[in-house]
C-alpha cells in the first residue's frame, strides 16, 4: 500500500501542530517519522490512522482520498506507544478482536479464527501464552501481543508509535532487528514514529525529520547523516559540535582564529557574509602536527578509551568540543590533560547562525544517550 | 510479597491494629448490633409481625420501586456523563463535573424543597400540573425524582477517575480495528469498568433506598401510601414502637451489609481475571 500526503495541516487555534507536511510513502517501505517531542510527529500517525483529523490537506492510501474513512475501513494496523491492550481479555481475545468485531458476513468461523490466531502467535513467538492476561506478560511480550493484534485484520499498512519506547535497552535492539525482519518477510508498508535517531537510522529504508509540525528532510539513513541540509538534521542525526564562525567575501573563519576555514572541507552550500555556525561531527576532527595549519586551537581535557574508540574532550575558551578518533590510529603519547593541540576538520557544514540557535538543541553537543536512562528505570518495575 | 519482620515494630503495629479495631467495634459494629437487638426484643414472632404489617409491607414496596427506578437512571446517566468527562474534551466539561457533584454538595433536605416549590401546589409549575391532572409532590413521581437527584454522583464519582485512568486507548486501538460504536462500548469500556460501575449501583442503592431527607420533603408523610422505609421507621419510633420501628430498620441494616458482602465476593472471585496492567507482571 502506498500512501501520499499532501500539504497536510492540523491548526488547534493556538499554533500549528502540523504545518504543511508533504511525503510519499511506497510500497513495501519502511519508514521513520523522527523528531523531538511536540514536533507533530505522532500527530500526523494518527492522522494517517483516522484517529485525529486534519485541518486541511490530502492524504491519498492506494491513490484513493482516505481522509473521510473511519479508521476500520483504512486497512491499517495500528501499534500504540503503551500497546493498549485489552486488560479484561486474554492474550487470545486481545489477537482475535479485529476478526471477532467483523460483521457476521465477513467474519470467519470460529475455527478459522483460532487458526488465524495460532499462526498469528506463533509468527510473534508468543504460542502457549494464549490464556495469560496483559497484565502477566512482560513489557516485549505486550508489545508482541500488540503487534499480533495489529496484524490479524490483515492490514496494509503498519502504523507504530515508538514501537521500542516502553522497553528495556536491552530487548529493545532486539525486537527492532526482529521487527525490521518481518516487515520484509510479511511485505508490509510500515510508518513508525520515534525520537531515538539510532533506531530511526538502524530500522528505517527512509526518514523524514520533523521539526515543529514541519518536515525538515527526508533521505535515506545515509543521505541525512551526510548530507544534512539544515543544522536541526544535522544536530539530530548525531553528535555534533557547534562552533560560531564569521563569513567575509565567501570565506569562513571560527570566532577568535586568524587562519581561515579551508574550502574543501566546507560541505553543502554556504550562507552569506556574516555571523554563522559552523557544525561539525566529532569524528570529523584530526589533531595535527604544528607543519600542518590548523583551523582551531584548543586544550585537552580529558581521553577516554571507548573500545576501540578515542574520546577527547576539548577545551576551547569555554567551549567543549568532543573529539573521537581510532584508537590505532593516533598517537597518544604526548596527549595528557592539559597539553594544547591544533586541529584541523576533515568535513564541516556552515549553516546561519539563527536557524542553528533555534534547533531547541544543547549548544555543545547533540545529547547521544537521553533515552537510556528511561529504560533502566523501567527494568525495575517489569523485573526480569 | 514479602511480610515486613522488621523487629520493633511489634508494638507500635499492635496497638494501631487494637485501636482501629476498637474504633470499629464502637462506631460500627456496636450500632448494627443493637438494632437486631432492639428488633428481636420482644421475640422473633413479634419482629415477624412488624415487618408483616400492611403499612410495613407498603413502606418496603415503596422503597423497592422507588428504587427500582432511580438505580437504573442513574445508571445510565452516571455512565454517560462519566463517559462523556473521561473520553472526550469539549467545552463545559468542569460546568458538568461540578454539577454532579452538586446534590453532595447541596443538603438533602433543600434538594427536596427545591422540588416543592417547583412542582408543589403553590409552586412554579403548579398550573402547568394542574392542567394536566398531573400529581408530582406527595406522590411516587416526587420520591423517585429527589431520590434520582440525591442519588445522582454515585455511579459517575465511582468512575470518572476510573476511566480517567484507563485512557482511551484501548478505545481507539478497538476503533482501528473495525469495531463499531457499540462493541466498543460492550466489549472495551463496559468489561474495564464493570467492578466499579457494580460498586457504584451498590452505593447508589443503598443510598436511594436509604435516604431520608430529600424524600422526607416531597413524600407528605401518608402512611401506607408514600412513606418510604426510612419515614415509616421514623414514625414509628416518634410512637415509641421500637420493635416496629427496628425491625424495619435491621432491613436497611442488611441491606448495607449485604451490599458490602456482594462487593467483596465479587472482587475475590474476579480480581484474577481483572489484573490491573500496574501490578508487577510474572514473567
Amino acid at each position: 500500500m502506498s500512501v501520499t500526503i499532501e500539504r497536510l495541516v492540523q491548526d488547534f487555534g493556538q499554533g500549528r501542530v502540523l504545518d504543511g507536511i508533504d511525503l510519499a510513502v511506497g510500497k513495501g517501505e519502511f519508514v521513520a517519522l523522527l523528531g523531538p517531542s511536540g514536533s507533530g510527529k505522532t500527530s500526523l500517525l494518527r492522522i494517517i490512522a483516522g484517529l485525529a483529523s486534519a485541518s486541511a490537506g490530502r492524504l491519498l492510501i492506494d491513490g484513493e482520498d482516505a481522509l473521510q474513512l473511519p479508521p476500520g475501513e483504512r486497512r491499517i494496523g495500528f501499534v500504540f506507544q503503551n500497546y493498549a491492550l485489552f486488560r479484561h481479555m486474554r492474550v487470545f481475545d486481545n489477537v482475535a478482536f479485529g476478526l471477532q468485531v467483523k460483521p457476521w458476513r465477513a467474519r470467519p468461523s470460529r475455527a478459522d479464527i483460532a487458526a488465524r490466531v495460532a499462526e498469528l502467535l506463533d509468527l510473534v513467538q508468543l504460542s502457549g501464552l494464549e490464556r495469560r492476561f496483559p497484565g502477566q506478560l512482560s513489557g516485549g511480550q505486550r508489545q508482541r501481543v500488540a503487534l499480533a493484534r495489529a496484524l490479524a485484520v490483515d492490514p496494509a499498512l503498519l502504523l507504530l508509535d515508538e514501537p521500542f519506547g516502553a522497553l528495556d535497552a536491552g530487548i529493545r535492539v532486539a525486537l527492532r532487528e526482529w521487527l525490521r525482519a518481518l516487515h520484509d518477510r510479511l511485505g508490509l508498508t510500515s510508518i513508525f514514529v520515534t525520537h531515538d535517531r539510532d533506531e530511526a537510522l538502524a530500522l528505517a529504508d527512509r526518514i523524514a525529520v520533523l521539526n515543529a509540525g514541519r518536515i525538515e528532510q527526508v533521505g535515506t539513513p545515509a543521505e541525512l547523516y551526510d548530507r544534512p541540509v539544515s543544522a536541526f538534521t544535522m544536530g539530530f542525526l548525531g553528535p555534533v559540535n557547534r562552533l560560531d564562525c564569521a563569513l567575509r567575501d565567501g570565506v569562513a573563519r571560527l570566532a577568535g582564529e586568524t587562519l581561515p576555514v579551508p574550502d574543501s572541507s566546507i560541505e553543502g552550500s554556504r550562507p552569506p557574509d556574516g555571523p554563522a555556525m559552523a557544525m561539525v561531527r566529532p569524528e570529523d576532527i584530526r589533531i595535527v602536527g604544528s607543519a600542518e595549519p590548523a583551523v582551531a586551537r584548543a586544550t585537552l581535557r580529558s581521553l577516554a578509551v571507548v573500545g576501540g574508540r578515542l574520546r577527547l574532550r576539548l577545551a576551547r575558551g569555554r567551549q567543549i568540543i568532543e573529539m573521537e578518533a581510532d584508537r590505532d590510529r593516533m598517537d597518544t603519547s604526548r596527549l595528557f590533560p592539559g597539553a594544547p593541540v591544533r586541529l584541523a576538520f576533515r568535513r564541516m557544514r556552515i549553516f546561519p547562525r539563527d536557524a542553528a540557535g533555534a534547533s531547541g538543541l544543547p549548544a555543545a553537543v547533540a545529547d547521544d544517550d537521553a533515552p537510556i536512562p528511561l529504560a533502566s528505570r523501567r527494568k525495575a518495575r517489569f523485573g526480569s | 510479597m514479602a511480610r515486613d519482620r522488621r523487629p520493633g515494630l511489634g508494638f507500635g503495629r499492635w496497638a494501631l491494629i487494637a485501636f482501629a479495631g476498637a474504633f470499629l467495634a464502637l462506631f460500627l459494629v456496636a450500632p448494627l448490633a443493637i438494632v437486631f437487638e432492639a428488633a428481636l426484643a420482644k421475640g422473633v414472632v413479634a419482629y415477624g409481625d412488624a415487618l408483616a404489617a400492611p403499612d410495613a409491607v407498603a413502606a418496603i414496596e415503596l422503597t423497592l420501586l422507588v428504587a427500582a427506578i432511580a438505580v437504573p437512571l442513574n445508571t445510565v446517566f452516571g455512565l454517560a456523563a462519566s463517559w462523556c468527562i473521561a473520553k472526550f474534551e469539549f467545552t463545559g466539561k468542569s460546568v458538568l463535573t461540578t454539577l454532579i457533584d452538586l446534590p453532595f454538595a447541596v443538603s438533602p433536605v433543600i434538594s427536596g424543597m427545591v422540588y416543592v416549590l417547583l412542582f408543589g401546589a403553590q409552586g412554579l409549575l403548579a398550573p402547568v400540573l394542574a392542567a394536566h391532572g398531573l400529581k408530582i409532590v406527595f406522590a411516587v413521581p416526587g420520591l423517585v425524582l429527589a431520590t434520582v437527584f440525591v442519588t445522582f454522583p454515585f455511579v459517575a464519582r465511582q468512575l470518572i477517575p476510573l476511566m480517567q485512568g484507563q485512557g482511551t486507548g484501548e478505545e481507539e486501538a478497538a476503533l482501528v480495528l473495525g469495531a463499531s460504536f457499540w462493541q466498543i462500548v460492550r466489549r472495551v469500556t463496559l468489561p474495564n469498568i464493570r467492578w466499579g460501575l457494580l460498586y457504584g449501583v451498590l452505593l447508589c442503592n443503598a443510598r436511594a433506598m436509604g435516604e431520608f431527607g430529600a424524600v422526607s420533603v416531597v413524600s407528605g408523610r401518608i402512611r401506607g401510601l408514600t412513606d418510604t422505609m426510612p419515614l415509616y421507621i421514623e414514625a414509628l419510633y416518634n410512637e415509641y414502637d421500637m420493635v416496629g420501628a427496628f425491625a424495619v430498620a435491621s432491613l436497611l441494616a442488611l441491606l448495607a451489609v449485604a451490599t458490602l458482602v456482594v462487593k467483596s465476593l465479587f472482587e475475590l472471585r474476579y480480581r484474577e481475571d481483572v489484573a490491573p496492567l500496574t501490578q508487577p507482571a510474572r514473567v
